[in-house]
């Protein structure tokens, strides 16, 4: 039978793991935010086509870098 | 496709094109009166103008090779961007709206033991009304995070968990095992509190484990035996 007894005396993750996760996490919310920002801001520039895509790409690739390194700061200070 | 219609329809109707435009053109430069234009319409006539217009549709196309690949390769790697981004974020509003809107939940279980332990008179009496719960100590001090482990018991999904409470005069530990039942609904295996100091009493808010769906013999009694193992272990 398949008791879960160890689990409750874990050994949580790594400082190192914990910076990954967090600059996954902020890289996910970097590029939604640059996706709608991005978006919507080069949509008002009047860019259509390839030109928009190659813009907002950028854009949301440039967000998820930031943010995922200040997550990856915030979470290394943190634990 | 558009620009090759748009092209095919230049060059059917270059003949009626070419003599509206040259007197078009002949009418704007008497207009303006643009000594330039003027000269530009009467050396050459239209066919400057229509050399022009077929430049600026040729002259896309006929790019090197090596550039049109470079840029399609970038398009092409920023569609994959804008796609991979935009299903992350619907993965990650999925994640959201499971983890509020369903009670299979780790938090949701926690909030509905809490509330039922803090509800129950007997509870009360043994550690003082106003009763409070947290999870584990974390090592800054925060004790946000409470211990559960879901694993699978006769082919369903279930979910431990233990948590803490402190009222006003003594504290307990609350030990539970949840599981979905046939109907769908969230419903526990059992639901003990047992108290941290001195009568160390077990309060058995629910115990559903005679009602296992297919009971294992030793079931009921290996467990039980692992939990009393388990709260000896963590003493404080």
């Amino acid at each position: 039978m398949p008791l879960p007894t160890s689990s409750f005396s874990q050994q949580g993750p790594t400082c190192f793991d914990k910076m990954k996760t967090g600059f996954i996490i902020g890289f996910c919310v970097g590029m939604a935010s640059g996706a709608v920002f991005g978006g919507f801001s080069a949509l008002r520039y009047g860019l259509r086509g390839r030109e928009l895509i190659n813009n907002v790409g950028k854009t949301m690739v440039q967000g998820g870098g930031t943010f995922g390194t200040f997550m990856a700061i915030g979470t290394g200070i943190r634990c | 496709m558009s620009r090759l219609a748009l092209l095919r329809n230049l060059v059917t109707q270059r003949q009626n094109l070419l003599p509206t435009n040259f007197a078009r053109l002949k009418c704007a430069a008497a207009m303006h009166w643009s000594p330039h234009l003027r000269q530009e319409a009467s050396r050459d006539g239209g066919g400057s103008l229509q050399r022009s217009q077929d430049n600026t549709q040729v002259s896309t196309d006929v790019r090197p090779i090596g550039e049109k690949i470079k840029e399609n390769t970038k398009t092409a790697s920023y569609t994959a961007i804008i796609i991979a981004g935009l299903g992350v974020t619907c993965v990650m509003f999925f994640a959201i709206f499971r983890e509020l809107f369903s009670s299979e939940s780790p938090n949701n279980i926690y909030a509905d033991a809490l509330r039922r332990v803090v509800e129950d008179p007997r509870v009360q009496d043994a550690i003082g009304a106003p009763i409070k719960g947290f999870g584990e100590t974390s090592r800054r001090g925060r004790r946000q995070h409470v211990a559960h482990s879901s694993y699978e018991r006769n082919g369903k999904p279930h979910m431990r968990m233990q948590f803490y409470v402190q009222g006003l005069r003594n504290k307990a530990t609350v030990q539970l095992e949840s599981r979905r039942s046939d109907s769908g609904k969230l419903e526990y295996r059992y639901l003990f509190v047992q108290l941290d100091h001195y009568p160390r009493t077990t309060i058995i808010l629910e115990d559903n484990r005679a009602f296992d769906p297919t009971p294992e013999p030793a079931s009921a009694g290996s467990s039980f035996g692992n939990l009393a193992l388990m709260s000896n272990s963590r003493d404080k």
